[in-house]
């Protein structure tokens, strides 16, 4: 046995002695107090395997130090040493804890038997206090464990069901009653009743039934609270280590913002091949005319249709140059070379590259910009494509001898630029519409101007990168007047 | 039975309003043209038409469909052979394309093309509907 610590409390010099001697002869490391006191102080300190307590000292009786002991280590073992004449005070101390009574005068032998019975004993406490709070360190754990466990559930946004082979509600995430759009959900409940949602209840029933490793998905439209939703439910069986099927696990994915997503680009990219392929056939339509020889040989009609064509493709050109600046726009952390900009140079470049589209219109161009040194923090290219798109419209919804003018003036920490024209106005029901892709105002007289419904998009796009905005106000038959306000640079 | 046909194109397209007139009266036919849902209406009314060509998607997206209901449902006009071309195609997204007789009748129209429309397969067309259609017993609902 591996070597026990062993305490002697006695006032009697050759009963300690003796104990030491016959005790550490057995391997034992043995140490010796006088009294109680400096006994319990010396237990206190360093703790013992084992105590021999002689009951009558002077100082601390025996059966106060055993109190103390039993205080301080509930599995402390004590063995009470004590004169014949003391022997129902020796049956007292077991009965209050002290694990036997040696009585005086005992052979080495006795003090042995004794000593290694008491060893013994208290080894079976020990191990049983350590089994105890090993159990009780395994309870905290897993309940820990339980705990974090639940938390990741709680935080995973995909929602989770788990259905107990009863076809029972058995766990779910606040994901799953998000997605559901319920508040809660009960426990134990039928999955089939308490769902509120047929289809999920059945694939999870089926892969109960199915009783295969397999994992079955399928896309699931919900309606909670008048919200549409879809969720992509995958559901697997699960089972125990013994192979026995416990139940299902559904994981429900939110496809909803996906879904919409696809939608969008579907109908963008329809709306672009139909606005690709409109003048496309427009241009082969003529080409089949006049190669069929359709036009019975009249060049007046063969130079109309030749115009329209020029007009058609340069509308076409119009509308790549403005679908590239918008998936420029698009490219996320596109870098903006963001510099102080003369407003006065861009606004007559931009004229200056109008005035013949102006005179074969019969519209006279006009600019007033507020200090000749009024600048904006801008993109130099994206300012001219923005004033580019705005005079181009108001040439061309214009009328016969209207006026196209270019205001500009510093307003606070912005500057305002704005394009008005003298044309046919905007239906006030339109103006909301107006800066929606291929969105174009229909009328009698807006059939016959080629455009790309991009451009206006595109301001918009660009002025609000810019952190700027942009105001439209028209009256009908009398002109609109489009707005931006851009930040100023210096001051 | 003249082989010089009457025949309304509706179309809010200039372009193919053109082409279109321009193939059809370089083979000897009398060609009105309309714009919108309204004229095409008024012109189908005041006119002895032989074939009226509509264009689907005008101020609406089914503004030619709503069209061609009004012409069959008008004592007028419900005789008139009706042909709707369209710019859209399901290559484009569109997902509809007449196939039965029910599809036909839901769209109320003899024929459905998709533009571009050569010019032999427009005088085809003009062939193969330019007869005025049966009228069949009692008002139409």
């Amino acid at each position: 046995m591996s070597k026990r610590r062993i305490l002697v409390v006695d006032d009697e010099n050759g009963i300690r002695e003796g104990c030491r001697r016959v005790l550490t002869a057995e391997g034992h490391d043995v140490e010796v107090a006088e009294d109680g006191r400096p006994g319990l102080d010396m237990y206190r300190s360093d703790g013992y395997d084992l105590v021999l307590v002689d009951l009558h000292m002077p100082g601390m009786s025996g059966m106060e130090l055993l109190n103390a002991l039993r205080e301080r280590d509930r599995e402390a073992v004590a063995v009470v040493i004590t004169a014949y004449a003391s022997l129902d005070t020796a049956v007292e101390a077991t009965k209050r804890g002290a694990y036997d009574y040696l009585a005086k005068p005992f052979t080495p032998d006795e003090l042995a038997a004794v000593v290694s019975r008491a060893l013994e004993h208290r080894r079976l406490l020990v191990e049983g206090r350590d089994l105890r709070e090993q159990r009780q360190r395994d309870l905290l754990a897993l309940a820990g464990e339980q705990s974090r466990l639940r938390t990741v559930i709680d935080c995973v946004s995909d929602g989770l069901l788990v259905m107990n082979r009863e076809g029972q509600l058995a766990l779910f995430n606040p994901a799953a009653l998000r997605l559901l759009g319920v508040p809660e959900l009960p426990l134990q409940a039928p999955v089939s009743e308490c769902l509120g949602c047929p289809e999920l209840a059945e694939l999870m029933e089926r892969a109960l039934v199915s009783k295969t490793t397999g994992r079955a998905s399928q896309e699931i439209p919900l309606n909670s609270g008048g919200q549409e939703s879809v969720v992509l439910a995958t559901v697997a069986p699960v089972a125990d280590e013994a192979g026995e099927w416990l139940g299902v696990v559904a994981v429900l994915r939110d496809l909803t913002a996906a879904k919409e997503i696809q939608r969008l680009k579907a109908s963008f990219v329809s709306m672009v091949s139909h606005e690709l392929r409109a003048p496309l056939a427009a241009v082969r339509g003529y080409l089949d005319v006049i190669l069929g020889g359709f036009t019975s040989g009249d060049p007046e009609k063969e130079r109309k249709m030749q115009e329209r064509m020029r007009l058609r493709t340069d509308a076409l050109l119009a509308l790549v140059d403005d679908l590239l600046t918008m998936s420029r726009l698009e490219q996320v952390n596109q870098s903006h070379t963001l510099e102080p900009v003369s407003v006065e140079d861009a606004v007559s470049d931009v004229l200056h590259l109008f005035e013949a589209e102006a005179e074969m219109n019969g519209v006279s161009l006009h600019a007033k910009v507020g200090p000749e040194s009024l600048t904006v923090m801008a993109d130099g290219e994206e300012l001219r494509r923005v004033l580019t798109n705005l005079i181009s419209n108001a040439i061309k919804y214009n009328r016969e001898s209207g006026s196209v003018t270019v205001d500009a003036e510093p307003v606070g920490a912005t500057v305002r630029i704005s394009v008005t024209d003298t044309g046919m106005g905007i239906p006030a029901e339109c103006v909301p519409k107006l800066g929606q892709e291929f969105y174009r105002v229909k009328t009698a007289r807006t059939r016959h101007i080629v455009g790309t419904g991009l451009g206006l998009s595109v301001v918009k796009r660009i002025v609000e990168a810019h952190h700027g905005r942009l105001e439209v106000a028209s009256q009908q038959g009398e002109g609109s007047t489009f707005t931006v306000f851009l930040p100023r640079s210096g001051n | 039975m003249s082989t010089r046909k009457t025949i309304l194109i509706v179309d809010d397209d200039v372009d193919w309003l053109s082409a279109a007139q321009a193939i059809l009266e370089a083979a000897g036919h009398r060609v009105l043209i309309a714009e919108d849902e309204t004229s095409g209406m008024a012109a189908a009314r005041s006119e002895h038409l032989d074939l009226i060509v509509l264009d689907l998607m005008m101020e609406e997206t089914d503004s030619g469909v709503r069209l061609a209901h009004r012409l069959r449902a008008s004592p007028e006009t419900q005789h008139i052979p009706i042909i709707i071309v369209t710019g859209v195609r399901a290559a484009t997204g569109f997902e509809f394309s007449p196939e039965t007789a029910a599809d036909y009748a839901w769209i109320a129209a003899d024929a459905w093309v998709e533009k571009p429309v050569r010019p032999g397969e427009l005088l085809a067309l003009v062939v193969q509907f330019g007869e005025q259609r049966p009228v069949q017993g009692g008002e139409p609902q």
